[in-house]
């Protein structure tokens, strides 16, 4: 085990896997190197796997808790993970015991929350950033918007004062995108992590509102830690690292694929 | 006593385990998570005399053991990179390898140059990178094309001079003995394999430059396979890469006459990978009695 400066990697077990549906899934581990901030993720990869690297996933939750021998800190993380392709589905059915390799906390967490209101906006498991940083401000200081495309998960940690839901399907909530129901106008900052057709939008309102806006983006990443060059997001300001420059973003720096 | 040096175109390496180029940055990255003054060597991202952007969208796509890449070169530039990263870089320990690219000979040259007259150790001469429209592997697949561009460099270049061989030569046996012949000093090989991946949803190719290099366990024995073969094809010291991930990949790779190893996309998945291998070839070579590192070889080389 390596466990130098606010970093490590580290050999885990898994304590609890929870399924919501068939392709969502909740799994905690047990960590005992540097605490993560809201809004960074761990590289996770089964320890028995059938791929190569660990899968960047941003932390859901943490839970710092005294355990082991005399003043040793630790705590417990947790993931929620959508089934998308191999590595993804090999995390969301571990089971408990299963040894899991975890590399982090990586990234930059998101900025301070402003002065005023704010609005938490996350489409699918891009709740995951958002529930850790719902669960580090005062609650009832922001409000939260959640899409879903069926049904609804991950919300249990927020205590927002209002919470506008949709889904896709209508099951759950507004019926809809949940991009219909956002107005930034009433906002000193929002906060969001979702499908980036999802964020551009709420870029867009934001910047035609001049609102503070913050996006956690995703990319496929090899290292996690800025060396391979894998992960670019292209800003305002030229090639940035999602890995190390991010995952947040300043809205405004984001270029968009077309 | 077991010694893990090894002795490189002069150049001394306190153990044969080198990260290579493209997967650890400027050495400063895979802090806190790689003991990386234990390494022997780090070799550069691929650099080029002026900055560039690397390639449009996606740049990764993993496969069935392997890892394919389209970064495109992407790097601050040489002269960036001798102010801002080399000081640092040297500050680390392991000896560096600045791994040099671009687009036409002068670019090389100009680039070997300006290396010359810094305390970089060696010079890995890119000629096998497969994700630029222009250089990079063009100057590798044919034996003359090789030549004319390592008797350039060689022709300005005031560090010992590795080059890199890519294994998608149709002969790489005869672009190692040109470029031996023209005074490479050393050589390395396996880049990463041409290759191809195609989105079934998208119907459409994965990456916006349509090939990609391949890397990783899938393609460790076609590279210990050339390896052998450059082995007996040359005289100069061969460093042997490609899909190493283990003391035994590594063990392989000297075994089959490499003077030294480099290890890449296994360092993304374990990051300790390097340090794991350093200390797996100095108990193996214990345990077995084997002295220095030049005494593992089965292969013959030539005299």
């Amino acid at each position: 085990m390596a466990c130098t400066g606010d970093r490590a990697f580290v050999e885990t077990t898994l304590l609890s896997g929870q399924a919501i549906g068939t392709d969502i899934g909740i799994i905690e581990c047990a960590w005992a190197g540097p605490p993560p901030l809201p809004g960074q993720f761990f590289l996770v990869r089964a320890r028995r796997s059938s791929v190569l690297l660990g899968r960047a996933i941003s932390v859901f939750g943490w839970e710092p808790r005294r355990h082991g021998g005399a003043g040793q800190a630790g705590g417990v993380l947790r993931f929620l993970i959508a089934r998308r392709g191999r590595g993804s589905a090999e995390l969301v059915e571990l089971v408990p015991g299963d040894i899991v390799e975890l590399t982090g906390p990586l990234g930059s967490g998101w900025p301070a929350t402003a002065e005023g209101r704010t609005a938490l906006v996350a489409g699918g498991v891009g709740i995951a950033p958002l529930a850790f940083l719902a669960g580090s401000v005062p609650a009832g200081s922001y409000d939260l918007y959640a899409g879903f495309r069926s049904g609804s998960y991950g919300l249990d940690t927020f205590q927002p004062e209002h919470a506008t839901i949709a889904t896709d399907d209508g099951s759950v909530g507004r019926h809809g995108r949940i991009t219909e129901f956002f107005e930034p106008g009433a906002y000193a900052a929002v906060y969001a992590c979702g499908p980036e057709p999802m964020l551009r939008a709420v870029a867009k309102a934001c910047a035609a509102t001049g609102t503070a806006c913050y996006l956690s983006l995703e990319r496929r990443m090899a290292c996690g830690v800025g060396a391979c060059l894998g992960c670019t997001v292209s800003t305002v300001a030229g090639n940035r690292r999602c890995c190390v420059d991010g995952p947040v973003f300043d809205a405004r720096e984001v270029l968009f694929d077309d | 006593m077991t010694d893990l040096s090894v002795d490189i175109a002069g150049v001394h390496f306190r153990n044969p385990v080198i990260a290579a180029s493209g997967t650890f940055g400027y050495g400063q990255e895979y802090g806190g998570l790689v003991d990386v003054a234990a390494l022997g060597g780090i070799c550069t991202k691929g650099l080029t005399l002026e900055a560039r952007s690397g390639n449009r969208g996606q740049r990764l796509h993993e496969t069935p053991a392997g890892l394919m890449n389209s970064i495109g070169l992407e790097n601050p530039g040489m002269p960036a990179f001798i102010r801002d990263e080399l000081p640092r870089m040297r500050a680390l320990g392991p000896v560096i390898l600045v791994n040099l690219s671009g687009s036409t000979a002068d670019d090389y040259v100009q680039g070997a140059r300006l290396l010359s007259d810094t305390d970089v150790d060696m010079i890995e001469l890119n000629i096998s990178c497969p994700n630029v429209k222009s250089g990079g592997m063009a100057f590798g697949l044919h034996p003359a094309d090789a030549a004319d561009l390592v008797r350039v460099v060689r022709a300005v270049c005031g560090k010992p001079l590795v080059v890199k061989l890519s294994p998608n030569a149709g002969d790489i046996c005869a672009v190692a003995a040109a470029c031996a012949d023209e005074g490479a000093d050393a050589l390395s090989l396996v880049n990463t394999f041409k290759a191809l991946a195609i989105d079934v949803r998208r119907r459409a190719p994965v990456f916006d430059n349509l090939t990609a290099g391949l890397s990783g366990p899938a393609i460790k024995p076609i590279a210990l396979r050339m390896v052998w073969d450059v082995c007996q094809a040359v005289r100069i010291p061969v460093i042997g890469l490609g899909g190493i991930a283990t003391t035994d990949d590594a063990l392989e790779f000297l075994l089959a006459g490499a003077s030294a190893v480099q290890v890449g996309t296994a360092t993304f998945a374990h990051p300790r990978a390097m340090n794991q291998i350093i200390d797996g070839l100095e108990a193996y070579m214990d345990g077995n009695g084997i002295g220095s590192v030049a005494g593992l070889s089965i292969n013959t080389r030539p005299k």
